[in-house]
C-alpha cells in the first residue's frame, strides 16, 4: 500500500545515492563511518542531514571571553558563555559532566552534524549487500578479483531437470506419468468425465534423469596476522580492526567462500580467534618469521593452494629482531609468494614523534616508512617490483581509503 | 499524485463516547471548542503526518521524506514518541492519535488535544492562520505538480527551495496580506504640474511686535533647518514616484517584496506565493509553542486527574505518561516550562502575588505568611480597620484555617496545600448564595439527565454509551448549566452546606475561635498599597493571557526571579567545575541561578530570528539589494558555525536571495561583527592587593558590508561613520567599541 509519503522518501534516498557516488562515501570512509553489516550482507553509512540553508544567529564561541554587564555577577561561575538552561539542584560551579557525550578519542573531532551528535549512530542508512559492493568498487576505483586458474573447488551439483522413459522407481515423475496416462485414455475414449478414472500403464510411466551440473566456488582463505608486542595504542587497534573488516568485506564479495585464520606474534606465533587477535596485549621481543612459518604450516595441512586463494595479511609497526630479516625474506620469496594470491603488508604506526627520528629529522624522504620501520622498508627494498606485494601503511584512520586502494588496486 | 486511499481503523466507539465526556466536562470548564474530529493511525503514519507538519496534502519534497524516515527512525529506536497530532484547522480541528496506546493514555490524550483547540480559537497569533489550512495546502499542492511537468522538477524544485531558504525572513507581527504597494509605472515618473514649493511654518504673534523681536520668535538657524527638512521630504517623495526609491520604507518581508517587485516570471511568482503563504501561518503559530504546550498539559491534568475522567485502575499509568511527557530534570522541557508558568500565574492572581503590594514587598514575616495577609487584606479594604464585621471575619477565617488543617475541614488536610486557604475562603464566603445556584443547577441538571436516561436504549449497550446519550441531550437543551453532571453539583452543594453547617457552628459559638494578633507590619504594608484586581482571579487571568502573549512576552511578563528560584532553573557554560579546577577537559558547569541570566537565555532561544530589513532595493541606483541587519548583540551566522556545521550559512541564504531578486544584480548585506577575545586561564585574573586587576580584553566590533554575486562572495569592512543617519536611527543597540 503506497502512502502519500513513500514518494519523498524515495525522492530523498535518490538524492543522497548522488552524493554518495560523488565523494561522501569517501568522506564516511575516511572517518570510519561506515560499518560493515556482517557477512553477506552491505554497510551502514550515516545519513546526514540535508539542510535548506536559513539565517540564523551565531551563537557566542564557547570559548570567548564575556563580560557580564551587571546582572548576577555575583557568586556566578567563571565559566563560558551561557549556552543551556536546566533545572535541579546545585550551585553555580556545580560539574554536569562531561563535555564530550562519548567517546573522546577515535571520532576525529567528534563530529557533531546538526541534530544527532551524541546519537550519530541513530540515523544511518543500510545499503543493500550488491549496491554495496558496487558503491564501493567505484568509490576506491578497484577492479573486480578474477579468481585465478583452476583454484576452485568444483562442487558437483546434481539437478534432476530431465526426463525419460525408464528409470528406477525411486525417481517417478508422478505428475508427468498421470498426464501421459490421461492422454491416453481420453484418446482411447475410456476417460469418463464424470466419473473420473485414469489407469496408469506402463508405457505410461516417466523418470526423472540427474543432469551433473559443475559449479566452480571459488574460495579464499584470509591469513590476518599481527605483532602484538605492546607497541601499538589502542588507536592503532581501532584502525586495525576497521582495516581488517573491510578487508574482509571487500573478499567476501568478490569470492563465494572465505574462511579467516587470525595469527598474532611476538616472539613465538599463535592461532587464535578473532576476539583475542584484537584485544590481546602482550610485551616481547618481535620475531616475524615465527608467525609466517605458522602459517605456511596451517597452509600445508588445511588449505591446499590449489584449491584456496589465499591473501595473507601481515600488520605491525615494522620492528622485527635483526637477524630474523633475512628468515623472514627467504620464507616470504621462497614459499609464501609462489602460492598466494598476493601478499599485503600493512605498517600501522600513529604519529610518534617522542620515538625515533621522523621524516623531518633527516628519514629518507622516498620512503613511505617511519625510519624505525626496518620491516616494511625492507620489503620495500626487495619486492617493489613484484606485483603481487603490496605495502601500505596506516597513520591516522583517513588513510584507510588509500590504504584499501594500494591493497586491491592491483586486483589479485 | 492524488494518496492511495487507505482504511484507517475505525476509532472505537467506546473511546467515542469518552469524547462526549471529556468535551462536555472540558466545557463546563470553560474551553470553547470547535468541532474534534479523531482519526487513529499507527506509529509509521503518524511520523509521516509529522514530516509534512500535519498537512499530508502538501506538494511532494524531498525534505518531508528526509524528516519522516529520521522519525521513523528515531521511534524504532524508542527515542521519541508522539503521541498525538492536532492540526490548527477549525472546520473541523483533525487529530491523530498513535492507535497502539491503551485507553488510559487515549483519554489523556484526548483532554490534551482539547487544550489544544481551545488554546487555537483563543489566542491572537492564530487568528491569522487560516482555518481552511488543508484547502490552500491541496491547492497548492496540485499547482506545484502542474509547474512540475510544465516547467521541469529540476528547475521548479531549486527556485522553491531557493524561496524556502527566505522563509523565516519576515516579521511576524504583520499580516499576512501584503502590505507592499506595487512598483510605479513610468508613466507615472514624470514631473507632475508644479507644485507650491512648501514653507516653514513661522510663528506668528497676536500683538504687534517691533521688527527684532522676529529674529527670536522664528530664529534664522530653525527656519533653515525646517527648509531642509521639507526639501529632504520632497525628494524622497518624487524619488518613491518616480520609482528610484524603493522600498519606500525598510520592509522585513524579503518573499512578500519580492512577490511583488521581482521580474519573476508568473510560475516563479506562484512558487514565491506559495511558500509564503504556507510558511508564514506556521511560523506565526510556532511563536506559542510553549504557552500552547503548557495550555494543553493544564487541561489534560486539570480535566483527567481533577474530574474523575481517569479510572481508579489507570491514575497511576496517567501519572506515568504524563511525567514522561513532562520529563525529567537537567534539560529544558517546553512542557513543563510552560504549564508551570500557567500554574504560577493562576496561584499568582489567585492569591493576589502581583502588583506594587508584592513586587515591592521585602518584609519576611509577610511573605511567608502570605496568604493570611492578603486574606487580612481583602477584609481589612472591605470593612475598615477595626470594626466588628472585620473581627467577625477575621476569627472566621482564622478558625477556618485552622480547623481544616486539624483535618476537620472540607478538604482533606493531605490535600490543603498553602495556596489553597484563599480559594478555600473565598468558596467559604460566597458559600450562601452558590448554593442557592447550585440548587437551581442541579433541577436542570436532573431533569437532563431523566430526558437522557429515558431516551432510546439498545439492548445490550456498553457502559460508556451514557456518555453518547447525555451529550445528545445537552446538545437540545439550553440551560446554561447543562454541562455540569448531577455527580459533580453534589459535590459542590456538599462543599457549600458543610461550610454554611460551619457557619452556624462558628455563630453558635460550637467551635473554639483562635484569636490570632495581627502584626502590625501588616497592617503597615495593607495601609500602604492597593490589592488590585481582587483574589481568586487565576483562572480569569489565564484565559486573558492566553488570549494576548505569545512565548516571548509570555517568558518576559512572568518569569520572575520568585518562579526562576522555586523552579531551580539555571544556566549551563563550559569550563571548569568548582569540584574539579585544575581538569584538563573544559566541561558543563552550571554558571548561574541568576533569574535575570536564565531569562535572557530563554528569550534569546525564542527570538532566535534574525532581523533582516531591505532598506534599498535600488541600490548604487543599479538595481541592487542593501540589506541591513538589525544587530542586537548576537552576530548572524556568515560562514557557518558550530550549530548548522556550515551547512546553513548566511552566505548560501545570500545566494538564494540573489536568485529569488532574478534580476542578475548585486545582494549587500550590512552588519556588526564581532570579535571575541579568547577566555584566559583563571590564574590570569588573580591579582596581588593593592593592584587594580588585569586588563580585561573587551569583544571588537566592525561594521562589515558582506556582498554577493551569484555564487561570488565579498566582504569589506568599512568604518562606521560611512553609515547614514537613517540607518543608524534603526539599529537597537550600537556597541561603543564600533569602529
Amino acid at each position: 500500500m503506497t502512502r502519500r509519503i513513500t514518494q519523498d522518501e524515495q525522492e530523498f534516498l535518490d538524492i543522497l545515492r548522488g552524493k554518495w557516488r560523488t565523494g561522501e562515501l569517501l568522506k564516511y570512509l575516511q572517518r570510519g563511518q561506515i560499518t560493515i553489516l556482517g557477512p553477506g550482507k552491505g554497510f551502514s553509512i550515516p545519513m546526514e542531514e540535508i539542510i535548506i540553508p536559513r539565517a540564523h544567529l551565531a551563537p557566542i564561541p564557547p570559548d570567548a571571553e564575556l563580560q557580564e554587564t551587571g546582572d548576577g555577577k555575583e557568586g556566578d561561575a567563571n565559566v563560558g558563555p551561557d549556552i543551556g538552561i536546566g533545572q535541579g539542584p546545585g550551585k553555580p560551579g556545580t560539574d554536569l559532566g562531561p563535555v564530550e557525550g562519548d567517546d573522546g578519542e577515535g571520532s576525529e573531532g567528534g563530529e557533531r552534524s546538526a541534530g544527532s551528535g551524541r546519537g550519530g549512530d541513530v540515523e544511518r542508512v543500510e545499503v543493500p549487500a550488491d549496491e554495496a559492493y558496487e558503491l564501493f568498487a567505484e568509490m576506491l576505483e578497484l577492479p573486480r578479483i578474477q579468481p585465478k586458474g583452476d583454484k576452485s573447488i568444483t562442487k558437483e551439483e546434481w539437478k534432476y531437470t530431465d526426463i525419460r522413459k525408464t528409470g528406477p522407481d525411486s525417481l517417478v515423475h508422478r505428475r508427468r506419468t498421470l498426464k501421459e496416462a490421461l492422454k491416453r485414455n481420453i484418446a482411447e475414449g475410456t476417460y469418463v468425465p464424470e466419473r473420473p478414472r485414469i489407469i496408469v500403464e506402463r508405457p505410461d510411466k516417466r523418470y526423472r534423469i540427474p543432469e551433473v551440473i559443475k559449479k566452480p566456488k571459488n574460495n579464499a582463505v584470509i591469513f590476518f596476522m599481527m605483532d602484538v608486542s605492546g607497541s601499538m595504542t589502542s588507536e592503532d587497534r581501532k584502525m586495525v580492526r576497521y582495516f581488517c573488516a573491510l578487508f574482509e568485506f571487500w573478499l567476501v564479495g568478490n569470492f563465494d567462500g572465505i574462511e579467516i585464520v587470525w595469527i598474532i606474534h611476538d616472539g613465538e606465533a599463535d592461532r587464535v580467534d578473532r576476539d583475542t587477535f584484537f584485544n590481546t596485549f602482550r610485551a616481547g621481543g618481535t620475531v616475524v618469521s615465527t608467525a609466517h612459518a605458522l602459517m605456511l604450516k596451517i597452509i600445508d595441512e588445511e588449505f591446499p593452494p590449489a584449491n584456496w586463494n589465499i591473501y595473507p595479511v601481515y600488520l605491525s609497526d615494522g620492528f622485527n629482531f635483526g637477524d630474523d630479516d633475512d628468515l623472514c625474506l627467504e620464507l616470504i620469496r621462497e614459499n609464501t609468494l609462489p602460492v598466494v594470491n598476493q601478499y599485503t603488508y600493512c605498517e600501522v604506526s600513529a604519529e610518534r614523534e617522542w620515538w625515533g627520528a621522523t621524516l623531518a629529522e633527516g628519514g629518507d624522504p622516498n620512503s613511505r616508512f617511519s625510519p624505525s620501520g626496518s620491516f616494511g622498508k625492507m620489503l620495500q627494498d626487495n619486492f617493489s617490483n613484484d606485483t603481487r606485494v603490496a605495502c601500505t601503511n596506516l597513520k591516522k584512520i583517513q588513510d584507510i581509503p588509500g590504504a584499501l586502494k594500494a591493497v586491491f588496486g592491483k586486483g589479485n | 499524485m492524488t494518496a492511495t486511499l487507505r482504511v484507517r481503523p475505525q476509532f472505537p466507539t467506546h473511546l467515542k463516547h469518552w469524547k462526549y465526556e471529556i468535551e462536555r466536562i472540558a466545557k463546563r470548564l470553560g474551553l470553547e471548542l470547535y468541532p474534534t474530529d479523531f482519526q487513529m493511525v499507527d506509529h509509521e503514519e503518524i511520523s509521516e503526518l509529522a514530516a509534512y507538519q500535519g498537512f499530508p496534502v502538501r506538494g511532494h519534497h524531498w525534505s518531508y521524506g528526509q524528516e519522516s524516515l529520521r522519525m521513523k527512525k528515531s521511534y524504532r529506536w524508542g527515542l521519541h514518541i508522539i503521541y498525538e497530532m492536532v492540526i490548527p484547522t477549525n472546520r473541523p480541528c483533525y487529530a491523530y492519535l498513535l492507535d497502539v496506546n491503551p485507553d488510559s493514555i487515549q483519554k489523556q490524550v484526548m483532554a490534551h488535544v482539547y487544550g489544544h483547540n481551545d488554546f487555537f480559537g483563543r489566542n491572537i497569533w492564530f487568528r491569522d492562520v487560516p482555518g481552511n489550512l488543508h484547502d490552500r495546502f491541496g491547492d497548492n499542492a496540485m499547482r506545484l505538480e502542474e509547474m512540475r511537468l510544465e516547467h521541469g522538477k529540476e528547475k521548479v524544485d531549486r527556485f522553491l527551495e531557493a524561496c524556502m531558504s527566505l522563509d523565516n525572513l519576515f516579521n511576524p507581527l504583520d499580516p499576512l496580506e501584503l502590505q507592499i504597494s506595487p512598483p510605479q509605472s513610468l508613466a507615472g515618473s514624470l514631473p507632475g504640474p508644479m507644485k507650491e514649493k512648501r514653507h516653514p511654518k513661522r510663528l506668528i504673534s497676536n500683538e504687534a511686535l517691533p521688527g527684532y523681536m522676529d529674529e527670536y520668535i522664528n530664529p534664522p538657524e530653525w527656519l533653515d533647518e525646517e527648509r531642509r527638512r521639507l526639501a529632504e521630504e520632497e525628494k524622497v517623495k518624487s524619488d518613491i514616484a518616480r520609482g528610484v526609491r524603493v522600498p519606500e520604507k525598510p520592509i522585513r518581508d524579503i518573499l512578500g517584496f519580492a512577490l511583488v517587485h521581482a521580474p519573476l516570471e508568473p510560475w516563479q511568482q506562484e512558487a514565491v506565493r506559495m511558500v509564503r503563504e504556507e510558511s508564514q501561518p506556521l511560523w506565526k503559530g510556532a511563536q506559542t509553542k510553549f504557552m500552547n504546550e503548557g495550555w494543553a498539559a493544564l487541561w489534560e491534568a486539570e480535566i483527567m486527574a481533577g474530574q474523575g475522567v481517569a479510572l481508579d485502575s489507570e491514575v497511576c499509568s496517567f501519572a506515568q505518561a504524563y511525567a514522561g511527557v513532562q520529563g525529567g530534570e537537567g534539560s529544558i522541557n517546553p512542557y513543563r516550562l510552560g504549564k508551570q508558568l500557567w500554574d504560577d500565574i493562576r496561584m499568582r492572581w489567585d492569591t493576589g502575588r502581583h502588583g506594587r503590594i508584592w513586587n515591592e514587598c521585602v518584609d519576611g514575616t509577610i511573605k511567608k505568611r502570605w496568604e493570611e495577609f492578603i486574606v487580612f487584606k481583602s477584609l481589612y479594604d472591605e470593612h475598615g480597620g477595626a470594626t466588628s464585621e472585620f473581627s467577625k471575619e477575621w476569627d472566621e477565617f482564622v478558625t477556618l484555617v485552622h480547623e481544616t488543617r486539624e483535618g476537620r475541614g472540607c478538604v482533606r488536610n493531605a490535600f490543603f496545600l498553602p495556596e489553597n486557604v484563599v480559594t478555600e475562603w473565598l468558596y467559604y464566603k460566597k458559600s450562601v448564595e452558590k448554593l442557592k445556584e447550585l440548587q437551581i443547577a442541579m433541577r436542570d441538571v436532573l431533569e437532563l439527565e431523566a430526558k437522557a436516561r429515558t431516551s432510546t436504549k439498545n439492548g445490550d449497550e456498553e457502559k460508556t454509551a451514557w456518555f453518547k446519550r447525555r451529550w445528545d441531550a445537552i446538545k437540545i437543551s439550553n440551560s446554561p448549566h447543562r454541562f455540569w453532571s448531577s455527580k459533580e453539583l453534589q459535590v459542590e452543594i456538599d462543599r457549600c452546606t458543610f461550610y454554611i453547617q460551619f457557619k452556624e457552628r462558628i455563630s453558635k459559638g460550637d467551635v473554639a475561635v483562635l484569636q490570632t494578633p495581627i502584626p502590625h507590619e501588616w497592617v503597615y504594608w495593607a495601609k500602604r498599597h492597593e490589592l488590585l484586581g481582587g483574589l481568586g482571579k487565576g483562572l480569569e487571568k489565564m484565559f486573558e493571557v492566553c488570549a494576548t502573549h505569545n512565548d516571548a512576552s509570555f517568558v518576559d511578563d512572568f518569569f520572575t526571579s520568585d518562579f526562576c528560584a522555586r523552579h531551580g532553573y539555571y544556566t549551563i557554560g563550559m569550563g571548569k567545575s568548582s569540584q574539579q579546577p585544575f581538569a584538563s577537559e573544559d566541561r558543563y558547569v552550571i554558571s548561574s541561578r541568576n533569574h535575570l541570566r536564565v531569562k535572557r537565555l530563554l528569550l534569546n532561544m525564542l527570538l532566535g530570528k534574525p532581523k533582516i530589513l531591505l532598506v534599498d532595493a535600488n541600490f548604487n541606483n543599479n538595481n541592487e539589494w542593501r540589506l541591513i541587519h538589525l544587530h542586537d548583540g548576537r552576530d548572524i551566522c556568515y560562514a557557518g558555525c558550530h550549530i548548522c556545521n556550515g551547512k546553513s550559512s548566511m552566505k548560501d541564504v545570500m545566494e538564494r536571495i540573489y536568485i529569488v531578486w532574478n534580476r542578475k544584480k548585486a545582494v549587500h548585506l550590512e552588519t556588526i561583527k564581532t570579535e571575541w577575545p579568547k577566555r584566559k586561564p583563571p590564574w590570569y585574573y588573580w591579582y596581588p592587593p593593592g593592584w587594580s586587576g588585569p586588563e580585561i580584553e573587551r569583544p571588537k566590533h566592525r561594521w562589515v558590508r558582506y556582498s554577493c554575486i551569484d555564487d561570488v562572495h565579498a566582504t569589506n569592512v568599512l568604518p562606521f561613520e560611512s553609515v547614514d543617519e537613517d540607518i543608524r536611527k534603526l539599529l537597537p543597540h550600537i556597541p561603543d567599541t564600533l569602529e
